[in-house]
């Protein structure tokens, strides 16, 4: 009972249109009108295209690339704040939070400031005199440099919580049983972060390969990406089926891909247990030479990375105060023209004011959905539990392009037109899975007998809920909702296909950056978004770790 | 191998601060080959730190530590001979028991067979035969311990250190391990360094204890040194039972607040503290002297505990000093609440100790 809701959201806005979208690919398209001649053309279009083959497998590459740069800068990052910051570390991570909850389209667009012809790159080189012509920064590397960016967070986070987990005393039985450092990460550390390290793969991997934002962006004129063709296939020709069709040979290719790599991987990981183990068993501890050994390597790692996540955010609000007419440098001196510009635009006012009644309305939904969902997940037995949390998972885990797609052909399919109802849904199809696991893990971490005590006290059981459980777990759904708020403010790529005639706020940035020359108009609002975000989510962590963690960090901080 | 300071440890002037607590402060120590020392204390008193230390798990700011007499103040935990039980096991949760024995031989690149044999060895040692293929999050608190004693003890450390081991385990698996790490240590003839807060533990375990506080040496001696002779003030009322009465002592006669005067052998003067044992304490309805030179008080039994193989009295003496009374429950005419009492000891079983 507890899951219906959440159930009821997943068939309407995942299992539905998803099945609905997937028969599109056997139909066909004709001038903008779907025939229902059933085929495997489009199919067979796809395979036997060179152009569709070679995006998907491009396509392929870079995200399987891209997942692993992200995956091993983040894993090192992650283990030098682990184990080299100390307390500090539990407000440091917020920071790494913030800009990965907020500013998708700001990243990106950063990166564009940065990499484009007139960019703060080629500006710098010019002025340097190192080249006389604006460098192509654009194209695939250019790509590389800002999935890693912006995918990174997503990597740590993961990572992160999962070498928090391991148990600091684990890792020093290694040592004090015989084993030097490298033999303590092989032996101990790594197996003991295996799962973190496939699921950071795996959602970098899958993000990279269905993003159509960042390619369209920073792609250039070369780059193709799947999701770009996707999109385009929606925006310019309105070829449905082959859309489709192209979506799920991406998630079939996909899967191949993964299976083959995990194929390879279990192959070297048998070869490497025969070969490399006996090496590392010779490996003896060398100490390392007194000046390399006086340089904190793990801070100042964790400095550098903070300043990589926030260097970008910092050069678009720097240039929000330039007064040029492009987004770019030199500095030409201070003026807030660019703000007061975007304070009397209408659009923006009236997007913003839409954003903001689209996040109340999600948050709320995400929670009422949610909470009876992580209810039955941490309380009840059901035998269709991990079904249930694998169709959880299914709206974050699945590209982005592929859920709007699907929910927008069925809009079509049906006649209707997309608006702030399709909207709502969307975005609280991909928000409430966030509640969800939060929610979940608070009720796991829940101490069973204070239930049992108020039941005891002679509540019924709705009547301990409501004094027991609620003013307890409060503060969870508070901090929850907000960050489903922060993820509602920020969506795009789901939203993009379900604004109708009222566009929420990144939808608008989104039209004004696709514009030739760049006003910093964008930066004025990109700045504004990222400092209320910012703010955001510290205060809410911030109060969440004063009320909920006193005690418990306090304790920590003494082992510390 | 035969070198002989193999399973000494020296522990010179050694100090350690946490932020502004300092944990361990100018701390010196040495221990024996083959003995079973343990370092007792309230939480925080600096034991854990310094037993980490030793291990090379916490580095000192300043002293040194000599392990088997080589100064090893800046090796990595690695390159000491010594092991460590941690306080919550520190299992390897992905390794089944019979590798997480075996890790420090795997790491040492041991020959397979050889391996083979130790590993079986030692879960013979601690018991564990039929459970080598389970996972460690399926065996009992009991049972973990076990797998740690032995991941420890296989890689044949001068010294064993052993921080708590048995503080997450019932009272009666709790005694019944104290039993065997006995007999482990006689089998093995090895230096062991046991941290307890647990003092009844420390009494029945150790060869010496060491008691600490806020980072210093309280008190080192045997179990009966440190219980009939505590140093101090802090060691009389941690250790067992005691009853403190205040006085002052002049020469070497001791005047208590309560009345009493009696000749003790003192190295104090001026305010004094005098611990007496709740056992060295006689209880007497009529009121008839244990001997000419005890020293006799009288009062009223507030209160009874019968405690199986003897009874504990609650006493309030004239003055209405509260006295803690322990009596063995042999003989009927058990004195009962209310009752007026005498309650005497004999001067010697007195200790004088500074305020």
């Amino acid at each position: 009972m507890a899951t219906l809701p959440s159930l009821v959201l997943l068939t309407i806005g995942l299992f539905l249109p998803v099945g609905v979208f997937f028969f599109f690919s056997f139909w066909e398209a004709r001038l903008f009108r779907l025939s229902r001649n059933w085929s495997i053309d489009r199919y067979s279009e796809v395979v036997s295209d060179q152009l569709y083959r070679g995006v998907i497998y491009d396509t392929l590459a870079l995200a399987f690339f891209v997942a692993t740069i992200v995956v091993f800068l983040a894993y090192i990052c992650a283990y030098a704040m682990r184990f080299s910051v100390g307390p500090m570390r539990r407000i440091l991570i917020l920071f790494v939070v913030a800009p990965a909850l907020a500013s998708y389209l700001v990243r990106i667009y950063a990166w564009k400031t940065i990499l484009s012809p007139n960019g703060v790159l080629n500006w710098l080189l010019m002025t340097m005199g190192l080249t006389d012509q604006p460098a192509d920064l654009l194209g695939s590397l250019g790509l590389t440099v800002t999935f890693v960016h912006i995918l990174f967070p997503i990597a740590f986070l993961p990572i992160y919580a999962n070498l928090e987990a391991v148990n600091r005393d684990v890792i020093w039985a290694a040592r004090d049983a015989g084993a030097g450092p490298i033999q303590t990460f092989v032996y101990v550390t790594l197996p003991l972060t295996k799962r973190s390290i496939v699921t950071a793969f795996l959602l970098v991997f899958i993000l990279t390969a269905g993003d159509y934002v960042t390619p369209q962006l920073i792609g250039g004129r070369g780059s193709l990406m799947v999701g770009r063709v996707i999109y385009d296939q929606f925006g310019i020709t309105g070829n449905f089926p082959l859309a489709s069709a192209l979506s799920f040979s991406l998630i079939l290719a996909a899967v191949i891909f993964l299976a083959l790599l995990f194929f390879v991987y279990r192959v070297l990981a048998a070869l490497t247990s025969l070969v490399i183990s006996p090496m590392i068993s010779s490996l003896r501890f060398t100490p390392t030479p007194r000046l390399l050994g006086s340089i904190p390597w793990g801070k100042l790692l964790v400095g550098l990375m903070l300043l990589y996540l926030y260097f970008p955010l910092l050069l678009v609000a720097i240039l929000s105060f330039n007064d040029l007419p492009i987004a770019s440098f030199p500095f030409r001196g201070f003026t807030l023209k660019w703000y007061h510009e975007i304070f009397s635009d209408d659009v923006i006012r009236r997007s913003f004011v839409t954003s903001i009644q689209v996040a109340c309305l999600v948050s709320i939904l995400s929670v009422l959905i949610a909470v009876p969902g992580a209810f039955a997940v941490t309380r009840r037995h059901f035998v269709s539990k991990p079904a249930y949390l694998a169709s959880v998972v299914l709206p974050i885990s699945l590209p982005g392009v592929v859920i709007g797609f699907s929910i927008l052909a069925v809009i079509r399919f049906l006649d209707w037109r997309p608006s702030l109802v399709s909207v709502v849904l969307g975005q609280t199809l991909y928000a409430f899975p966030f509640v969800l696991l939060i929610m979940t893990t608070a009720l796991h971490d829940f101490n069973r007998t204070v239930e049992e005590a108020g039941r005891d006290l002679g509540c019924t059981y709705w009547g301990m809920l409501y004094r027991v459980m609620l003013p307890i777990l409060l503060p969870v759904m508070l901090g929850a909702s907000i960050i489903v708020f922060a993820i509602s403010m920020d969506e795009f790529v789901i939203t993009n296909f379900l604004v109708g005639s009222e566009p929420t706020l990144p939808t608008v940035i989104w039209s004004i950056m696709n514009r030739r020359g760049i006003p910093p108009t964008v930066n004025a609002v990109a700045t504004i978004l990222v400092a209320i975000s910012l703010l955001f989510v510290i205060s809410v962590a911030v109060y969440t770790l004063k009320s909920t963690n006193k005690r418990a960090r306090v304790i920590r901080n003494w082992e510390d | 191998m035969s070198r002989p300071e193999i399973g000494t440890l020296e522990v010179r002037k050694i100090r350690r601060e946490f932020g502004r607590v300092r944990a361990v402060d100018t701390l010196n120590l040495k221990v024996e080959k083959g003995e079973f020392l343990t370092l007792l204390g309230p939480s925080g008193c600096g034991k854990t730190t310094l037993l980490r230390m030793i291990a090379g798990l916490e580095r000192p700011d300043t002293g040194s530590i000599l392990i088997s007499g080589l100064d090893m103040t800046h090796s990595p935990p690695e390159r000491r001979p010594v092991n460590y039980v941690f306080q919550n096991y520190a299992l390897f949760p992905h390794l089944n028991v019979e590798r997480n024995i075996g890790f420090g031989l795997k790491v040492a690149g041991t020959n397979a067979n050889e391996a083979e044999k130790r590993v079986s060895e030692a879960i013979a040692v601690v018991q564990l035969q039929g459970l080598e293929l389970r996972r460690v999050d399926q065996l009992s608190g009991g049972q973990q311990q076990r797998v740690a004693l032995a991941r420890a003890i296989i890689n044949k450390p001068d010294i064993l250190l052993l921080d708590e081991p048995l503080g997450a385990l019932d009272l009666k698996l709790r005694r019944e391990m104290q039993y065997e790490l006995r007999q482990l240590h006689r089998r093995l003839g090895s230096t062991f360094i046991y941290v307890t807060h647990d003092q009844e533990e420390a009494l029945t375990m150790s060869d010496r204890i060491i008691v600490m506080r806020n980072g210093t040496i309280e008190q080192s001696g045997s179990p009966k040194d440190i219980y009939k002779v505590p140093a101090t003030r802090f060691v009389a009322e941690f250790i067992g039972e005691t009853n403190i009465l205040l006085g002052t002592c002049i020469g070497s006669q001791v005047k208590l607040e309560c009345g009493a005067e009696f000749e003790a052998r003192a190295e104090v003067s001026g305010q004094v503290a005098v611990s007496v044992r709740p056992e060295d304490i006689w209880i007497s309805i009529n009121e008839r002297k244990l001997s000419d030179k005890a020293v006799t008080l009288t009062g009223r039994i507030v209160d009874t505990l019968f405690l199986g193989s003897f009874n504990r009295h609650k006493i309030e003496l004239d003055g209405g000093i509260m006295l803690t009374i322990q009596q063995a429950a042999i003989n009927q005419n058990t004195p009962l609440p209310g009752d007026s009492v005498a309650v005497s000891w004999l001067p010697h079983d007195a200790v004088v100790l500074p305020v």
